[in-house]
């Protein structure tokens, strides 16, 4: 199949075809590059909800029945769960799904699981590719789950309309949850497993910062602290109405299109890093200079910077003037 | 710049209610490299098929200890069949008595791994008979 007939088929709705599509665009096959450039001016924007939180803190459970009330209310709702590549194997265990089990077979569900390969920050490089696809398919809402790190995966805050941040009491100190970054890239936080002890105490610390920094930002909008148990459904009725409320926001306000502006930027940086590396980077690390540096560090003949800026002399002449 | 890895399905068909052996295969491909997709227990082969198609994989994985395997395995293929994917490599373990096996394997499992059986010779045949 040829690259413009599976972005026909993509755009007809076909699941066979997305599924390739994204199989595709994830491996940097062939072709890829021209799926992505016939599909890009043939669809538009979703809203995009990214969810993010510590592992086990409940965000496939909470990812599901959203989903479920979205796909009810008449929604086309394409899910990317993310989990982390071993850097050791370059493999990966994908078990997101295990959550999951109540959205597969149903109409107007796409569920794909992504491995991390290797990107740092909670993302892989082809996630906004694979949004793309989800949105040329007719997603109208695509939800991205990270890798659950907690502490590193902010990524999301440049991908995402609303990020929501899961958490759930007994998993340390409460300053663990305001060292990360965490705590500035959540427009929803919700604590999950409210039924367990310290669901109150970390709530209240929670309001408690959140004000404090709205004082120092004085953002427009105040980002609740709702509790909640993912897996008897209960308040997520309210949690469905805090994301309607946000959405509201970013359309009233001029935050939707800073959003949309900062997510147009990183595809682009996206892209420049990758063509810079392919173009630059490669040739650079695959040369001899590279390897005779290597050996000099190791014997600390030279430091790492000089080698760096040597090399970088030799092959761009004129580069720091 | 291909960057072409093996996804594998490991799945769980039926009433069991016990999954090490699923989760030590599950380990062991994702240790030789694979992307393996997990779903957990109790899955129909309705849902295994339409996980397999949206997560474009491989190779899939049935495991079964209650002695369900003659029905489920099959159906497993025959929708894999319906959805035109022969290209999908089909395997089988668990608990699968001897005399079981020839009759699964003409039904499109093309292995049978029952339990005793090296990882490294699943991760083997994986590789030598998956798709380009």
């Amino acid at each position: 199949m040829d690259t413009q007939e599976l972005g026909e088929s993509i755009i007809g709705g076909d699941e066979n075809a997305l599924a390739r599509g994204l199989t595709l665009v994830e491996n940097r096959s062939e072709g890829y590059k021209d799926l992505l450039e016939y599909l890009f001016p043939r669809s538009s924007s979703s809203y995009i909800l990214g969810i993010t939180g510590p592992p086990g803190a409940g965000k496939s459970s909470i990812t599901t029945k959203l989903a479920l009330d979205m796909v009810d209310k008449g929604q086309k709702v394409g899910i990317l769960a993310i989990d982390p590549t071993s850097p050791f194997s370059g493999g990966a265990l994908l078990g997101d799904r295990i959550r999951m089990g109540e959205l597969v077979g149903r109409e107007n569900v796409f569920i794909r699981s992504m491995a991390s390969r290797g990107a740092l920050g909670g993302l892989s490089p082809a996630v906004l590719d694979a949004i793309l696809l989800m949105e040329a398919y007719g997603s109208n809402t695509v939800i991205i789950e990270t890798v659950g790190v907690g502490q590193s995966e902010t990524d999301i805050a440049g991908v995402a309309d609303t990020v929501l941040i899961i958490l759930m009491p007994g998993i340390g100190d409460d300053v663990q949850t305001i060292k990360a970054g965490l705590l500035e890239i959540g427009d929803l936080f919700v604590i999950n497993k409210a039924d367990h002890e310290g669901a109150g105490e970390l709530s209240a610390f929670l309001e408690g910062m959140l004000n404090w920094q709205e004082k120092e930002k004085e953002k427009d909008w105040n980002p609740p602290v709702l509790k909640t148990v993912a897996i008897s459904s209960d308040r997520m009725e309210e949690l469905l109405g805090k994301i309607e409320e946000h959405k509201d926001f970013l359309q009233k306000t001029d935050q939707g299109e800073k959003k949309g502006l900062r997510r147009a930027g990183l595809a682009l940086k996206t892209h420049m890093k990758a063509e810079l590396e392919q173009l630059f980077l490669k040739p650079l690390l695959d040369g001899e200079d590279w390897r005779q540096g290597i050996i000099k560090v190791q014997e600390r003949e030279a430091f790492p910077g000089e080698v760096v800026r040597s090399i970088l002399e030799k092959n761009f002449p004129n580069i720091w003037r | 710049m291909d960057e072409k890895r093996i996804r594998a399905l490991i799945a769980k068909p039926g009433l069991d209610g016990h999954d090490r052996g699923a989760k030590i295969v599950a380990q062991a491909l994702r240790d030789a490299g694979m992307e393996v997709i997990y779903t957990g227990l109790r899955q129909t082969p309705e849902q295994i098929v339409s996980t397999a198609l949206q997560e474009d994989v491989d190779v899939i994985g049935l495991s079964s200890l209650s002695g369900a395997h003659s029905h489920l395995f099959p159906r497993v293929a025959e929708l894999i069949e319906e959805k035109g994917r022969q290209d999908i490599l089909i395997i089988g373990g668990g608990v699968i008595p001897e005399k079981d096996r020839s009759d699964l394997e003409k039904k499109g499992i093309k292995q049978i791994f029952t339990s005793g059986t090296s990882t490294q010779d699943i991760i083997k045949f994986i590789k030598e008979n998956v798709r380009d």
